[in-house]
């Protein structure tokens, strides 16, 4: 048993008081228990439970391969999650549908937007062009 | 002054290895697709409960061991809020690392999921030292002998760490589904067979709590039932903070508890050896 040895099992014995350093830390990870805590129990109260609401946004129109790549981005202001949404797009020309393609989100979070992309082969330019949702589950 | 910097090179020290700890034990659940989708669609007051509850159970660790020896109840306190701005920390940088969170996502979402991981990456965090330190030499007064209220803590947390892992995924609810009523039973008392094997086996490693003379169908009674029933209470807690019981019959839901409290029983037994 060599003396520094000893030594590390004495202080091993005498417990150890906090020091302020740490007591720093730990009032550091108080505050952010307490906000993480407090903010989700504010947010169950002003978010009571409802269906999903899902707004679709066209970002952008470019050519894409042999077609065009309509870009979208989907935000739910609803308050629930949508799961498996599926965004149909769909090109009419005259009140006659031309086109129809879809995608789908796995997930759609409350308040959270998600990017996606349909493709058509006709040009999104010489049409009316529709995005919507069409359905989705409860996760 | 001298001692007050060697104070903090130890304090550095430690939160070194529970950032190990956060890591190692809680990396299978930030690689996995249904810890992160909970983290957005589980209800948030669940949530906000399994934060609150986290705290009382990690100071109970630290008691029975945790990151260092302490001397005061504020000690443990001290050491509970260290350990879970250590995981919360550890789980924000290896998510976004992961891409798992993006500017599109909202408040909710990123603070869910950072929360939900801070549960096991605290766990971790805390056992980091009976795990990964150096054992301490002889009988320090932190190795303190569990009472029986002790030891039942002791399988409710190893029981909550072990279960944790596997409790959000869709495969607990799908083997309920695949099992038969027969199966299930089976399962069970394997499970407590099991449990009662290493408690009787981890007995032997000089365990002060059941002496020699202490009648097995005693240590069976008042350990592996017991401990089995909190088993199954912890794993019906762990599936409903998951919201894996909502909408589900009775008969699943139990099946559902069966399962999860296979590997649960395990860490209970365990217990002794991993916290």
């Amino acid at each position: 048993m060599s003396a520094s040895n000893r030594d590390d099992g004495g202080a091993r014995k005498a417990p150890e008081t906090t020091s302020a350093l740490e007591w720093l830390v730990a009032a550091l990870g108080g505050l952010l228990v307490l906000f993480a805590v407090g903010y989700m129990v504010q947010f169950a109260v002003t978010h009571p439970e409802g269906p999903p609401e899902v707004r679709l946004e066209v970002t952008s129109i470019a050519p894409s391969g042999e077609g065009y790549l309509v870009s979208f981005k989907a935000t739910n202001t609803g308050r629930s999650t949508g799961a498996g949404l599926i965004i149909e797009g769909a090109l009419t020309l005259g009140g006659e549908t031309m086109e129809t393609s879809e995608a789908t989100i796995d997930f759609l979070p409350q308040e959270s937007e998600r990017l996606g992309g349909l493709f058509f082969t006709e040009n999104p330019a010489d049409h009316e062009m529709e995005l919507r949702a069409l359905g989705y589950a409860e996760p | 002054m001298l001692s007050a910097f060697r104070a903090d090179a130890e304090f550095l020290k430690g939160l070194g290895r529970a950032f190990a700890g956060a890591l190692i034990f809680s990396l299978p659940m930030m690689m996995t697709m249904e810890m992160w989708w909970l983290g957005f669609y589980m209800d948030p007051l669940r949530l906000a409960l399994l934060l609150v509850l986290t705290f009382p159970v990690l100071v109970g660790l630290s008691r029975f061991g945790g990151m260092r020896p302490t001397a005061h109840l504020r000690d443990d306190v001290a050491d509970a809020l260290v350990v879970m701005l250590v995981a919360a920390i550890a789980a924000c940088v290896i998510l976004w690392v992961f891409g798992i969170l993006t500017p599109e996502m909202s408040a909710r979402e990123i603070i869910g999921k950072i929360a939900l991981q801070t549960a096991p990456g605290s766990f971790g965090a805390m056992l980091a030292r009976s795990q990964l330190g150096a054992e301490p030499e002889g009988e320090g007064p932190e190795r303190r002998d569990p009472t029986y209220w002790g030891e039942l803590f002791l399988m409710a947390a190893g029981a909550l760490f072990l279960s944790f892992n596997v409790a959000p995924t869709e495969e607990m609810v799908a083997i309920a589904y695949k099992m038969s009523v027969w199966q299930g039973v089976v399962l069970a008392l394997l499970s407590l067979g099991l449990m009662h094997a290493f408690v009787y086996a981890l007995n032997f490693r000089g365990g002060s709590q059941h002496p020699d003379d202490t009648p097995a169908w005693v240590v069976f009674l008042r350990f592996s039932v017991v401990g089995y029933a909190i088993v199954l209470l912890v794993s019906l807690f762990a599936l409903w903070i998951f919201g894996r019981t909502d909408e589900s019959g009775l008969q699943e839901v139990i099946s559902a508890a069966i399962v999860l409290g296979f590997p649960g029983a395990i860490g209970a037994a365990a217990a002794r050896l991993l916290l």
